[in-house]
């Protein structure tokens, strides 16, 4: 159809009219709730006071950008908050698919609702409390770990002074803490494959296996993919409450800890400089749309419904 | 057919509950804090005609035959009884200068975050509680949220204040030339002690921790003869530069610690950086040393629980803290086990006592209020009127507390109230502050006296940088690449954990360098040399 | 999980039996692991203070108290008034939230809506980039008006992009055929919506309706930045405030150098806090079986044939 023109714009909104109403309540919440405020980025430009606002501060073009980059954490942390989200995506991919999976597998309902349930519980576990048990666990002094590990009769190792274990502590934590809310959905995926195509894999003989690697995988793709991305366009965003508690102020843990969120914490926490920090979201923002474009578009290539516009 | 209209009755009931909720929201009915923002008198000013009460009444001079209605944002909770208490307080404000005052609170958990909020969404209110950095004074000051007090505001409306604050104190508010608070008068003192083990200190036979070496002393002491204890929670680098007569530079980054003057010598203007100072050099290698040797746990950079929960626990043998702090757990540590006999000593007792800063509690007005004048009379009120005064710290008078001879109280009931505990500390007032009538006193209590008498006998002669408050205004990029590169390395060089103390010192140099520190002390010694030809 | 007995009576192969080992085993594994803190968590707030403080977590009670308990109890109709904020807010938020992002969904998996990837974009952009909280604290308090209001707490999280997304992957699964079936049937998209998609997509609806509720259930943030009237607080800040207080309270001792303000510091906190948690989840972790009754396979025989 290639109604050109007003005419043909106007023939199109009459045609889409009853789906342009359903839709209609949600675009007014996004005008109003996410667009208009959205306008604030614009105090990355400025040195933000409080006499003029938002509107009425005085521009400084890339001022408040500066800051990070002569810190000379600039390339650290971008990397750490990269490589971080990338490892947590992948860790929590592949555990929380293997727990879905595992969980539509057994026969006992009892059993299998339990465990669900349960697995849901890190959840509502704060960051707060878990930094604490993290501490207990993990201390050098009295922390299970090295009481474990002297009971075996190794040597105490002290993790809050030994950068590089701490990317497998973090992904472990923060698996175990999004294990439940996670395997949600791809449980749910599960849910909404047709049963039919189990049993005519039965008649033809496949094993259970097969089955799951044949069948209800790539069922879930669509699903995994949209997680997928969505994911992704966090990308260059890290998880403060995790990282801040977790780790804390220690600088011993910085090189192979820190991130965007928690260094800018840091960096303006006795300032507040409104106006750098909406610079760094900004930052953060960008990298993050640009990535999320071309893994799009990528994505698009192997199959147009996969993508997520 | 039947799913959809029960979908739609569904949704219709919700939209009439949530109808509902927000009409119960919006309106100010009477709920448990309803007085919150209804002042007794409130009805009063506005059904008069034109709320002109009581025509050609004055305070020093000033017309206040118009009633007003101020508010106030203090930092805590509500106690219990804090509406009896204001209450009885406005009566006298209403009979005085024609006002009431309401009180709002920003909790501990909240008012990180909604401090700025208040000024960046234009909140309608006149006074706010502010203290120099944890109170968000410097910063609020630097976005342009106080209004500036000039010397004749405060001679006009609140005289009495201007009577009674020293000098020094408005010389500490003042930045780029203007006082944006009405800072507290306590004197206080701004230097730590060390609650220790006194059964720890006989066993080993140390009589006294008086002196730099006496603190190591008792640290290596502790750590090589006691097992499964540590010495304390961390490298006390405070005490090294206080002991070479140095402080702080308020207003500079890492909360003044990177910074230093020689605050014992009047005569001497120079600035010590202290990755410049070989003393630093120095203190860090002590303390790597002492770090080694097990003085304190590896983990402490991590560790979130509080000073006292290791000494209390009994896991650490001493803690450093204010003489208030260290005297309130000394005496819970004793009770609880009595043969520990705790005790407090000041380790940098060589040197002469600096008064408090007394910036660190105090009032400002909102530049946007619209009743500043007032406001200002108010505030007046609280700071140097004995009755209003005493009750916004102990409550009312009979009922919470009673006064002992001239100038001593004693707490009757903590519950509704509690002493000093709502956000009182902005009008401290030592000229005529209470002090606690104390019972149960104990061997602790005496030597706190006892320091407490040889400090206000031993208080240093002033430095004009004592008042001084670096502005930083012309660095802000610096400052905040200064604070995001510095934590990688200064903390665990100074609790001694690091691995080659000279190539650390050496890479936080060259990282302070990179981020703009010769900036920051350029632009320093500007002020600074600017502040000293003021005050000639 | 799918009812095979009219197939028949299959044998259990060997690898039925590894699957079965594997699944309970690992099943188990991971349910331990997210067991253990919380039990921790338990045995924590029924410890006393200075037990916890000694010795640090257990599994057990320590030196049984309930002090923490009664200490969050202390009114107890300020508690029972926080849970009721709570509940409604939740119910309404999720059931107004579920019906507006559904909807949504709804028309951005239609595949006959040419402008649908505009729109997905339009939604999705806002996930992206942000004006940060000084504009949307001005939007919500001044310009919408919207302080001490229930509103302040209902509106911020009805409509997430990232449930809306996740819809309209479970919509778009549904086979075409579907929704053309109901064209010939002569439905309009509400009836087609409402009569055929819905009632298809359960287990969708459950997790994002779970994902709604917990939301709703966890927010403190909202009632931290818009309400200051006590009698509204929702469950979740009325905890936080208790024990963020105390925590920041003892900060500022620390930093309130020469102050002698020391008092009321005897109030649980480590098992405060460890109570507060329990006390926040109990209610919802009940929800939670409730909700998992719609995680139900196999409806889509029936619709595709009927």
């Amino acid at each position: 159809m290639n109604n050109k023109g007003i005419k043909g714009f106007c023939k199109k909104l009459y045609k889409y009219r009853i789906f342009l109403l359903m839709l209609s309540p949600a675009i007014i919440y996004t005008l109003v709730f996410s667009y208009y405020p959205m306008t604030g980025i614009v105090m990355a430009f400025k040195k933000y006071n409080y006499a003029g606002g938002i509107w009425g501060s005085p521009w400084n073009g890339l001022d408040n950008f500066q800051f990070f980059f002569k810190s000379g954490q600039a390339g650290t942390v971008t990397r750490n908050t990269v490589l971080y989200n990338l490892l947590f995506i992948a860790v929590n991919l592949i555990l929380q698919i293997s727990v879905a999976v595992l969980l539509t597998e057994i026969k006992s309902k009892h059993y299998r609702k339990l465990t669900q349930s349960i697995m849901f519980l890190p959840y509502f576990i704060s960051w707060v409390i878990v930094g604490v048990m993290a501490f207990n666990i993990l201390s050098s002094d009295y922390g299970f770990m090295n009481r474990l590990i002297e009971s075996l009769g190794g040597t105490r190792i002290s993790f809050y002074t030994t950068p590089n274990l701490w990317p497998v502590i973090l992904t472990l934590f923060n698996a175990w803490k999004s294990v439940g809310y996670g395997s949600v959905m791809y449980l749910a995926a599960i849910m909404g494959i047709d049963t039919s195509m189990y049993e005519a894999a039965a008649i033809d003989g496949a094993n259970v296996f097969q089955r799951i690697f044949k069948i209800t995988i790539p069922m879930i793709m669509p699903t995994t993919i949209i997680l997928l991305l969505l994911s992704i366009g966090g990308i260059f965003k890290g998880n403060f409450d995790m990282f801040y508690n977790l780790v804390g102020t220690n600088g011993l843990l910085y090189g192979t800890t820190d991130v965007i969120d928690t260094l800018t914490f840091r960096a303006l926490i006795t300032s507040n400089d409104f106006g750098m920090s909406a610079a760094m979201g900004l930052y953060q923002s960008v990298l993050c749309f640009i990535t999320v474009v071309i893994v799009n578009k990528l994505v698009g290539r192997y199959d147009k419904e996969y993508t997520l516009f | 057919m039947m799913k959809a209209k029960k979908w739609a009755a569904l949704g219709l009931s919700l939209a009439l509950t949530v109808s509902l909720m927000t009409g119960c929201g919006s309106a100010d009915n009477v709920g448990v804090t309803g007085s919150n923002d209804t002042s007794p008198v409130d009805t009063q000013g506005t059904e008069e005609n034109g709320g002109t009460k009581d025509d050609g009444m004055t305070f020093n001079g000033v017309d206040i035959s118009e009633h007003v209605d101020l508010k106030m944002y203090l930092l805590g909770d509500r106690a219990a009884d804090f509406d009896e208490i204001y209450g009885e307080i406005n009566k006298i404000l209403e009979e005085k200068l024609n006002c009431s005052i309401s009180v709002d609170f920003l909790s501990w958990g909240e008012h990180e975050t909604k401090y700025s909020m208040l000024f960046s969404s234009q909140e309608d209110f006149d006074l706010i509680f502010t203290a120099s950095s944890w109170g968000h004074y410097e910063q609020t000051v630097s976005l342009g949220g106080f209004y500036p007090l000039s010397q004749e505001f405060i001679q006009t409306y609140a005289p009495d204040i201007w009577d009674v604050v020293p000098e020094m104190a408005w010389n500490q508010a003042e930045i780029d030339g203007q006082i944006y608070m009405v800072p507290n008068y306590q004197n206080e003192f701004g230097q730590d002690v060390i609650a220790v083990r006194g059964d720890l200190m006989e066993k080993y036979e140390i009589s006294d921790i008086a002196s730099w070496e006496d603190l190591t002393n008792f640290y290596m002491t502790i750590a090589e003869q006691e097992d499964g204890m540590y010495a304390s929670q961390g490298g006390p680098w405070y005490q090294y530069f206080q002991m070479e007569g140095m402080n702080r530079v308020g207003g500079t980054p890492k909360n003044g610690e990177l910074i230093l003057f020689h605050t014992q010598d009047p005569g001497n203007l120079e600035f010590t950086y202290a990755l410049d100072w070989d003393g630093f050099a120095d203190y860090c290698k002590q303390v790597k040393e002492m770090a080694d040797a097990g003085c304190w746990s590896r983990d402490i950079l991590s560790d979130k629980a509080d000073r006292q929960e290791g000494f209390l626990n009994g896991n650490v043998a001493s803690m450093i803290w204010n003489m208030g702090s260290c005297r309130f757990y000394g005496k819970e540590a004793n009770k609880a086990n009595p043969d520990w006999n705790v005790t407090i000593c000041d380790p940098v007792s060589s040197q002469s006592k600096q008064v408090n800063s007394y910036i660190n509690n105090g009032v400002a007005i909102n530049a946007n209020s619209n009743n500043k004048e007032r406001a200002m009379m108010v505030l007046n009120e609280l700071y140097t009127n004995q009755d209003v005064n005493d009750m916004t710290r102990f409550g009312i008078e009979g009922k919470h507390w009673e006064a002992v001879g001239e100038n001593q109280f004693k707490q009757l009931d903590q519950s509704g109230y509690g002493v000093d505990n709502n956000c009182n500390w902005g009008w401290m007032n030592a000229a005529i502050k209470r002090t606690e009538y104390i019972e149960d006193r104990t061997a602790l209590d005496d030597k706190f006296d006892e320091l407490d008498a040889i400090w206000n006998n031993n208080v240093k002669t002033e430095h004009i940088y004592d008042g001084f408050n670096f502005n930083t205004a012309n660095v802000t990029t610096q400052v905040a690449a200064v604070e995001a590169a510095i934590g990688s390395y200064y903390d665990p060089l100074v609790n001694g954990l690091v691995n080659d103390v000279d190539t650390s010192i050496a890479e936080l140099k060259a990282a302070l360098d990179n981020a703009g520190i010769q900036d920051i002390l350029a632009e320093l010694e500007a002020q600074a040399a600017e502040y000293v030809a003021a005050k000639q | 999980m799918a009812n095979r007995s009219h197939i028949g009576k299959v044998k259990m192969g060997p690898d039925r039996i590894i699957l079965n080992i594997i699944a309970y085993a690992f099943c188990g594994f991971v349910a331990l692991v997210c067991f253990i803190p919380f039990l921790m968590i338990v045995s924590g707030s029924l410890s006393s203070e200075s037990a916890i403080m000694r010795n640090g977590f257990s599994l057990l009670p320590q030196e049984f108290s309930l002090e923490a308990y009664k200490t969050v109890f202390k009114e107890p109709l300020v508690v029972v008034r926080a849970y009721a904020t709570t509940i409604l807010l939740t119910i309404s938020g999720t059931i107004l939230g579920l019906l507006l992002q559904t909807m949504t969904a709804y028309v951005l998996s239609r595949k006959d809506f040419e402008w649908r990837n505009v729109f997905s974009f339009f939604f999705y952009f806002t996930t992206l980039f942000s004006g940060g909280l000084v504009p949307y604290y001005i939007l919500i308090n001044s310009t919408l008006n919207l302080k001490n209001n229930y509103l302040a707490m209902l509106l911020p999280l009805m409509f997430s992009v990232y449930n809306l997304l996740i819809m309209k992957s479970y919509i778009t699964a549904l086979p075409d055929s579907l929704i053309e079936a109901a064209k010939i049937d002569g439905c309009g998209e509400f009836r087609t919506l409402f009569k055929v998609v819905i009632p298809l997509i359960k287990p969708a609806l459950a997790t994002v309706g779970l994902f709604i509720a917990l939301a709703y259930w966890n927010d403190w943030y909202n009632a931290m930045l818009y309400i200051n009237k006590p009698n509204m607080y929702p469950l979740q800040y009325f905890l936080y405030q208790q024990v963020n207080n105390i925590e920041a309270y003892k900060k500022l001792i620390a930093n309130n150098v020469g102050s002698a303000v020391v008092s009321s510091i005897s109030l649980p906190t480590q098992t405060l806090k460890m109570a507060l948690t329990i006390v926040v989840t109990g209610p919802i972790i009940l929800l939670y079986p409730f909700v998992q009754k719609y995680f139900v396979q196999g409806i889509t025989i029936g619709a595709v044939k009927g």
